[in-house]
C-alpha cells in the first residue's frame, strides 16, 4: 500500500464516489492520483462501516467486464463527506502566492473558479513570500533546474529537480522535489529559490560533499526544539543532541536561536559563530 | 492502520449524525471501542480524536454550565456546507478541483494545536462569534476579523476592547468560540501590526545583493525603503525595533553584508552576547 492513503484522502473520495453510482474504475483512479490496489484497499476500510441505523454506509459491485464499480450508498453517507475548514482554508493560503496560481491555473480553468468561490471566505492578508516569475518556468512532475540559497548560506547552488508538491510548515511555503542527481527526496523553501533555468543554460551539477553534523548545547527556553524536527535530537535535563543534515544548517539554527542557546560542540560551530560575532561587531564600531 | 482509519470515520460519522454525545455513547456505537476496557478505550479515543483535529476536524466537548445537554459534537466545515447550499459551483466540480488541486498542494506539517486554533478562529469569523483565549499570561476576548501572514507565522487580527490589534498565533492557548453568533461585523481587510505606528530605535542604511535581502528579509520585522539598485545590488534605509531580529540578518549575511551607516537607541554589541530567558 502506497502512504498516500490518508484520512483526508479517504474522505474526499467518498465525496466523488457519491456524485454517481456507477465509476469506471480507471477513470476513477485517476481522478484520485492512486493506483488500482489503493482503490482498493480504501474500499475495503469504506464498505466495513455501518450507518447509525446499522446499514452498510456504503456497498459496491465490480463489473470486471466493463471495468465499473457500481456504488450503492446510505442516506447517511451526505453528512460525513464534506471538506473541513482547515484544508479549503490551506489551499486557499497556497494559491494565494500568485505565481503559484499562475502556474496552475495555465493547466486547469476550474482552479480559477473554485478560488473565486472559496477565497472569500477567508479574510486573509498574505504578505507575499515568494519570488515573482521563478515559478514562471517551473514545472511539476518534471526535470528543473533551480538555484537555491541553503539556510545559513548567501552562495546559490544548483539542483535538478523533479517538483512533487507544495506545502507549508513553519519555516513558510515549502516545494517537495526530488533531486535527480542525489535520486532522494528534498524540501525547498519557496522564498529561497532565487531562480529557474532552463535546462540547457544548466551546466553539470557538481555532487554535494556536505556531512551531517551532531551538535549538542544547552538551552534557556525550550521554544528552539521547535525548529529541529523531533526525530532529530535526543533531550535530557536541558542538554540536547540534535542532528542537521549539514554544517550551513546548524550555523543557520545557532543564529536564530544564539540568545536562547549555548552551544557545547562541536568546536568548529563555536569557532565559526564567534568568528561572525566579532566581525560584526567591528562593523558597529566603525 | 486499516483500522485507525476505519475508527476515525466511524467517529466522524456519529459526530455528524448527532450532537453532545457522551464518551459511553460514542463507546457503544464503535465496534472497536466496545470490547476495549475502560482505561485502553479512553487512550485509543485520545489517539482518534488527535487523528482527527490533525487533518482539521473539531471535536469539542460542550460543557456550558447554561445548557442541559453535555457531550461531544463535530464543527469545521461549515465553509462547505455554505458553498454547496450557496449553489455558485457544484459538489461534484468543487470535489474534482480539490482532487486535482490536492495532486500539488498538501496539508501543512502544522502541529495538531496549531491546527486546530485556524480551525477554530475561521469558524469564529464565520459566524461573528467571539473567542477567549491566553495570550502572553493574560486573557484576552476578541472579535476576529481576519488571520495576517507574515514571516511564515499566522497571526489573528481581531478587536479587543475597541481597538484592532494582532496576535501571534504560536502565543494564543486555550482559545474558545463564544457561544452567541452573529455578535459584529466584519469590515477590515488590511490589519497593521500593532508596531506599524511606532518610533523606531534602529536606523541603518545597508548595501547587499537584492536576491540576498528578498530570501533573508523576514528575519526582522522592519520597514524598508529603496535608496538604488544597480547590478544586482540593493542600496537601502532599513527602520526597525527588532534588535535581535536585525543582529541575526546581519551575522547570518556576514561578509555580503555592507553597513554604511547606522543609527542605534540599543546598545547591538552588547546583544550580540545577552541571553534571554
Amino acid at each position: 500500500m502506497s502512504k498516500k492513503i490518508d484520512l483526508q484522502l479517504v474522505m474526499s473520495a467518498l465525496s466523488l464516489i457519491q456524485s454517481k453510482e456507477k465509476w469506471n474504475i480507471n477513470n476513477l483512479v485517476q481522478k484520485l492520483n492512486i493506483d488500482e490496489k489503493d482503490l482498493f484497499y480504501m474500499l475495503s476500510v469504506i464498505t466495513d462501516i455501518y450507518s447509525n441505523q446499522g446499514e452498510l454506509l456504503i456497498d459496491y459491485e465490480y463489473d470486471d467486464k466493463n471495468q465499473d464499480l457500481l456504488f450503492n450508498f446510505n442516506s447517511s453517507l451526505k453528512n460525513i463527506t464534506q471538506i473541513n475548514d482547515g484544508e479549503l482554508f490551506n489551499l486557499i493560503f497556497l494559491l494565494t502566492s500568485n505565481s503559484i496560481f499562475k502556474e496552475l491555473v495555465k493547466n486547469n480553468s476550474d482552479i480559477e473558479e473554485f478560488y473565486n468561490v472559496v477565497s472569500p471566505y477567508f479574510n486573509l492578508e498574505i504578505l507575499d513570500e515568494s519570488n515573482e516569475g521563478v515559478f514562471e518556468n517551473l514545472t511539476f512532475f518534471e526535470e528543473n533546474i533551480i538555484s537555491y540559497i541553503k539556510l545559513g548560506s548567501t552562495e546559490e547552488t544548483f539542483y535538478r529537480i523533479q517538483p512533487i508538491l507544495l506545502t507549508t510548515n513553519t519555516d513558510g511555503i515549502v516545494l517537495e522535489a526530488i533531486d535527480l542527481n542525489e535520486e532522494k527526496s528534498k524540501t525547498f523553501l519557496l522564498n529561497r529559490i532565487v531562480d529557474s533555468l532552463s535546462i540547457e543554460d544548466f551546466r553539470e551539477i557538481k555532487k554535494s560533499n556536505k556531512m551531517e553534523v551532531v551538535m549538542k548545547f544547552t538551552y534557556l527556553n525550550e521554544k528552539v526544539l521547535t525548529d529541529i524536527n523531533k526525530d532529530d535530537y535526543q533531550l535530557k535535563n536541558k542538554h540536547v543532541e540534535a542532528k542537521f543534515y549539514s554544517e550551513l544548517n546548524a550555523i543557520n539554527f545557532v543564529i536564530k536561536n544564539y540568545e536562547y542557546i549555548d552551544i557545547i560542540s562541536p568546536q568548529y560551530l563555536l569557532d565559526e559563530f564567534k568568528n561572525r560575532k566579532d566581525k560584526l561587531k567591528k562593523k558597529l564600531n566603525k | 492502520m486499516k483500522n485507525v482509519l476505519r475508527r476515525a470515520i466511524e467517529l466522524l460519522n456519529i459526530l455528524s449524525d448527532n450532537e453532545n454525545l457522551t464518551t459511553e455513547n460514542i463507546k457503544d456505537n464503535i465496534s472497536d471501542y466496545r470490547d476495549l476496557n475502560q482505561q485502553a478505550f479512553r487512550r485509543t479515543f485520545e489517539r482518534d480524536k488527535n487523528l482527527l483535529r490533525s487533518f482539521g476536524y473539531l471535536i469539542q466537548y460542550e460543557n456550558d454550565k447554561w445548557s442541559y445537554d453535555k457531550g461531544y459534537s463535530l464543527s469545521g466545515y461549515s465553509i462547505y456546507e455554505s458553498i454547496i447550499k450557496s449553489e455558485k459551483i457544484s459538489s461534484e466540480k468543487l470535489n474534482n478541483t480539490y482532487l486535482y488541486l490536492k495532486k500539488y498542494l498538501s496539508n501543512s506539517n502544522y502541529d495538531n494545536e496549531k491546527n486546530e486554533i485556524i480551525s477554530k478562529i475561521l469558524q469564529s469569523i464565520n459566524e461573528k462569534r467571539r473567542v477567549g483565549f491566553d495570550y502572553l499570561d493574560k486573557y484576552r476576548k476578541v472579535k476576529p476579523q481576519g488571520l495576517k501572514y507574515f514571516d511564515n507565522k499566522w497571526y489573528l487580527a481581531g478587536e479587543d476592547n475597541g481597538l484592532l490589534k494582532t496576535f501571534n498565533l504560536n502565543q494564543i492557548h486555550n482559545l474558545k468560540i463564544g457561544n452567541k453568533a452573529d455578535l459584529f461585523q466584519i469590515e477590515n481587510k488590511n490589519f497593521p501590526f500593532s508596531w506599524d505606528d511606532e518610533k523606531y530605535s534602529i536606523e541603518a542604511t545597508i548595501k547587499l545583493k537584492k536576491d540576498l535581502y528578498d530570501i533573508n528579509k523576514n528575519i526582522f520585522a522592519h520597514n524598508q525603503m529603496q535608496l538604488e539598485l544597480k547590478d544586482e545590488f540593493l542600496h537601502c534605509n532599513v527602520s526597525t525595533n527588532d534588535s535581535y531580529g536585525f543582529i541575526k540578518f546581519l551575522l547570518l549575511l556576514d561578509d555580503e553584508i555592507e553597513i554604511i551607516k547606522i543609527d542605534s537607541t540599543v546598545n547591538l554589541k552588547e546583544l550580540l552576547y545577552v541571553k534571554k530567558n
